[in-house]
Formats: structure tokens, sequence, C-alpha cells
């Protein structure tokens, strides 16, 4: 078995038993998962929304629906969509960083800082779309970048970029990226047929994906004019939206800027105090120790890419800003579990800068500063998972943190 | 011009098969929406004493996926924020029950034109958008995202596929309804009626 698929693996079933440890509890519906899971069955079953937002695209009720289908309607059936698609992410965001940097140190440690970021984790053992929204538009990043001219890996790039389109909106930018950089490449553009084919392959056949998870809706009635007026619609919709729209108990509504992820502590969620000063809690928070790099990292691969004349290297960041400055640019809140859709990027810049920084003054440097990173960040896992931990070695990161205690 | 042929059909092909694909795709999708609409042959004009009945008789009659033109004071729908079946009938409700048994995919909230001004600056209808370019009219939020569109009734467009039509009598006279949709051109083939105590 060659290294690569070695550690592709590896990585996988270290996010895998992250993930999947005591999956089932709590044994009921939290948070999301109360609304996603009804509305999955509404959705296939009828082409209705309720109880889950109309405004994001449906292909997450097919996903989720084929979950409860397969494992029924309990804790596994409703959570390990996101537990797979969790652990495949932190695989592929190896195989993303490998290949733009070349280096598997940098993949390595890419693929490891998001098998274990808190915020991943938890967002990975509930219902939350960016998690797999994230995993198909990173799968489909790879495959083009892999695809060297081969027509059938573009195509199927194209069919996997149109199932992230039919997740979430973010990925639109990123989406119309990656089809600039195709018509960029080996000058296709030049080449009116050529052209003409990478723009059916790239625009027409992810549309193809994003209208078929509409089918079920438009079963109700609708015709193709409407489908118009109701994705607009659902643009209007959602740049109306404001905190005051939400349940006032939603610990997100603390923190509605992207502009703190990467630079300031954000913590917030629930939980209750035990006896015996332990304490159990459900939280979201960015790992700053290591999000804090992110903003230096992404000025280091620019540098990078351009002291190597690599467009590959400062794809991190043209994926990254293509996404984050839409958060910071809409006018409606946006919370704390949608950087989940950048951390790829983000630990793959860090990869970088840290690998080029280990090969010019120390090897050693950089394995303790991973090594670090990662232990830090398997310590916050038993804090944020809901596991008993005992207040005197956790209870100072709660402060100035926004906690529902129950 | 034998190399610049093949290039040319190596380009072509792909490019139709795409292109096919996405027509075919856009083709099952309107014939889905079509199949998914049920109207009836004859017109029928039906009296109620209870707005629930409208939703009773429409179920009954076995319509679906339908334009409802709604001349009435409010849109009768909440949403549902907690999933546990389908909502229960109630006179409040009942065009939220229409839309969830696929009844009604899309409503026209008509608005008597001296009462416009007043509604279409009320805080409390959620409008999150409004038509331009020459045509009047708002977006109100609904939680099922089925289009909830209030027009003054001078301004409202010809529709080209039959109707449900729903009249508070209280509201608006049926006999005025009846003349608007004929200066439209709308056709209906149920006309319903409410002459019961406003809501």
């Amino acid at each position: 078995m060659n290294r690569t698929l070695l550690l592709f693996i590896t990585i996988i079933l270290l996010s895998f038993a992250l993930r999947f440890y005591n999956l089932s509890y709590p044994g009921f519906k939290w948070m999301d998962e109360a609304r996603h899971v009804p509305a999955a069955t509404n959705y296939v079953h009828h082409g209705q929304f309720e109880t889950d937002n109309w405004e994001h695209p449906p292909l997450r009720h097919l996903l989720l629906y084929s979950f409860l289908q397969t494992f029924g309607d309990n804790p596994s059936g409703w959570r390990l969509r996101n537990v797979l698609f969790g652990s495949l992410a932190a695989g592929l965001t190896f195989l993303f960083a490998l290949q733009v940097s070349g280096s598997w140190r940098a993949g390595l440690l890419a693929g490891l800082l998001l098998a274990v970021d808190p915020l991943h984790i938890m967002l990975s053992r509930y219902t939350y779309e960016e998690v797999y929204g994230t995993a198909l538009f990173l799968l489909a990043a790879i495959l083009f970048l892999k695809h060297d001219r081969r027509s059938a890996i573009l195509v199927l790039a194209a069919l996997i970029m149109g199932c992230a389109l039919a997740v979430k909106w973010y990925v639109l930018p990123g989406w119309l990226l990656l089809w600039y950089l195709s018509l960029q490449e080996n000058g296709s553009f030049r080449n009116p047929g050529r052209a003409a084919v990478i723009a059916a392959i790239w625009l027409l056949l992810p549309l193809s994906v994003f209208v078929f998870a509409y089918f079920p809706w438009f079963g109700r009635g609708y015709s193709l004019s409407e489908f118009a007026e109701f994705i607009t619609n659902a643009y209007y919709s959602l740049q109306a939206d404001r905190p005051q729209h939400y349940d006032q108990s939603f610990f997100f509504l603390d923190r509605v800027n992207a502009r703190d992820w990467f630079v300031r502590p954000v913590l917030v969620g629930q939980g209750v105090l035990l006896e015996g000063g332990k304490g159990e809690f459900a939280l979201f928070c960015n790992n700053l120790p290591v999000w804090i790099l992110t903003l230096p990292a992404m000025t280091g691969v620019a540098l990078l890419a351009v002291k190597r004349r690599s467009l590959r290297l400062v794809l991190p960041l043209l994926l990254f800003s293509s996404t984050y400055l839409l958060y910071l640019a809409v006018n409606r809140p946006v919370f704390l579990y949608s950087a989940s859709t950048l951390l790829p990027f983000a630990f793959t810049a860090i990869a970088i800068c840290g690998t080029w920084l280990a090969e010019r003054y120390s090897d050693k440097l950089f394995y303790c500063a991973a090594l670090a990173a990662l232990l830090w960040s398997l310590y916050l896992y038993p804090f944020v998972t809901a596991k008993k931990v005992p207040m005197a070695f956790y209870g100072y990161l709660l402060k100035g943190a926004i906690i529902r205690l129950l | 011009m034998l190399r610049l042929r093949n290039t040319y059909v190596k380009q072509s092909v792909p490019f139709i098969l795409l292109a096919g694909c996405f027509l075919l795709v856009l083709s099952g999708a309107a014939w889905r929406g079509y199949k998914g609409r049920v109207l009836l042959q004859a017109a029928e004009t039906i009296t109620v004493a209870r707005q629930s009945q409208a939703a009773i008789y429409w179920e009954k009659s076995g319509v679906r996926g339908r334009i409802l033109l709604l001349f009435d004071a409010y849109p009768h729908m909440r949403g549902l924020a907690f999933y546990e079946g389908p909502p229960t009938l109630t006179d409040g409700n009942f065009v939220e029950y229409a839309i969830f048994k696929n009844i009604a995919r899309k409503i026209y909230l008509i608005v008597a034109d001296d009462h416009w001004q007043e509604f279409a600056v009320r805080r409390d209808i959620g409008v999150f958008r409004e038509l331009r370019n020459g045509r009047e009219g708002l977006y109100l939020f609904t939680m099922s995202g089925v289009p909830l569109l209030a027009v003054p009734a001078s301004r409202l467009a010809t529709i080209d596929e039959k109707v449900l039509v729903y009249v508070n009598d209280r509201a608006f006279s049926h006999d005025q309804v009846r003349t608007l949709l004929n200066e439209k051109k709308i056709q209906s083939d149920i006309f319903m009626i409410y002459q019961g105590s406003s809501q």
C-alpha cells in the first residue's frame, strides 16, 4: 500500500473514531436535528421544506432521508451522514493539501488538524449541512486538480460540484472560480469549441444536479418559471434575514459576525454543572491557538505562490477568500458553524507555511508545534462533545463564553 | 480540412451531449410539474359557512398543485414550528392546510385598492421582496416557501391557467371579484365564497 493511501485511510479512521464515539448520546434530537430530521421525510414524500429553512437547496433532505431509510429513525440514522462525510473531509483535506503543495508532510498536518478540530468534530456529530457540503466541494476541487485534461474526471468533478451547490449556496463563488481556472488552463478560453465544452461540463452539469435535487418540489405542480421565481425569492429572503427573526434563546446569536472567527476567541453552547466538580458541555468554538494562524498563513501562501509562480499553491487562498469574503459582505447573520467550510483551506495554508518554515529553519520545531496543536485540540475534545470533565481543568475556558447552563 | 472537421466534431459532440443532458433534466422537471397539477373540467361555485370547509372541499374535489387567489384580509397560515404530522385544520389555517396537502402551490393575496397603501407599510406582514419593472406587489414571508404575493386588485396580472378562487364576502363582493376576473381574463374551476363572521 503506498504512503498516500495509507495516510489517507489513517486520517479517515482517526476522524471516524473521534466522531463516532458515543454518537447515540443524546438519545433525543438535539438542536437543529429536531427540524432537519422531519424535514427530510416531508421533502421526499411531499416536496415540502418544513420544518427546515426553504431557502437552502434540498439535497440535504435527500441525503438524510437515505440514511434514515438505511439506519432507521434513531441517533445513528440522524447522525451517521455527518460522521461519514466529516471523516471523509479530513482525508480529503490531506489529499487537497498534498495536491497543491506536493508535500506529504503538509498534507498530513492539514488532514490531522481537521480530524481533531473541535468545531468540525461537533458539527460532524449532528446534522449540520456545512459538514457534507464542504466535503463535497473539497472532493470536486481535488478531482478538478487531478483531471489532467481527462474529460471523465472533469465530468465527475462537475457532478460532485453540483451536489455541493445543491447543499449550500456559498459554494457558488468557489464553483465559478474553478470554472474560470478551467478556462485558463492551457489557454482553453482562446479556443471557442473547447471553451464551450468546458462551460457545458462545468456549468450545465452542476446546474443539472441542482435542478434534479428539486424534483420532489416540482412534483407539487411548479413550472420552470416558478422555479426561477423561487430561487430569486430564496436569495431575497436570505438577504432579509435578521437576528430578531430567530428564537432569542439561540446561543449562536451572540456572535453573528464572521470577522471574529480567526482573531478572537468564540465559544458558545450549552452545558450542565454536575456534582463532584464536574461538568458536561456541548460547545461550538473556534480553536483559536490554531485558527489564529490562518490569516498570516494565507499571506504566506500568497507570497510563496508568487515566488514559485504557482497557481496551484495559491488555490487555498482563493477558495478560502471566495467564501470568507461572501460571509463578510452579506447583511444577514453568519454563525460560527459556517466557519467549518473554510477550515480545509485554512489548515492547508497553515500546513504549507509550517512545512516551509521547517525546511528553512528547524524540522524539530515543526514537529513540536504540530504536536502541540494536535494535543491541544484533543484536550478540547471531551470538553466540547458532552463528556464529563473536571471543571478544575476546563472551567477557565468558560470565562467570557456564551453558555446556556441547564 | 479533414483535421479541422475532426476537431470540430470532437468538440461538438460532447457539447451537444452535455447540453442535451441539461435540457433533459429541465424537461423532466417541467413534466413533473405539469403532472403535479390537477384541474377540474367544469366550473363550480361553492358557498361555505366556515373557512375550514373550503379546504375540505378542495381536498375532496381532488385538485392539486394550484394557484389560489385569496380575496381576504389575511392569508390564514402560520407555519409549522414543530413537525408532528399534518397541521390540524381550523378556520384560521385552512390555507396552510391546503399548502400542506399540496392543493395550493402559489397564493395571491388580493388587497382592495383603497386599502393597499395602508397594507403595504405594515411591519407585521413580513415583506422580503417587492415586485419592480412596472409590476406592483409584495412577496410575504412564509415558512413553507410557497410564494405568497400580495397585490392590489387592479394590478392583478393575467394568469394563464385556471385558478382556485376564495372570496371572503365580508372583505370583497363576489360580484366584483367575478367582474375583476373577467377583465383580467382569469378562469376558475372552483369559485369559493365564504359567508360567515369575519376573522
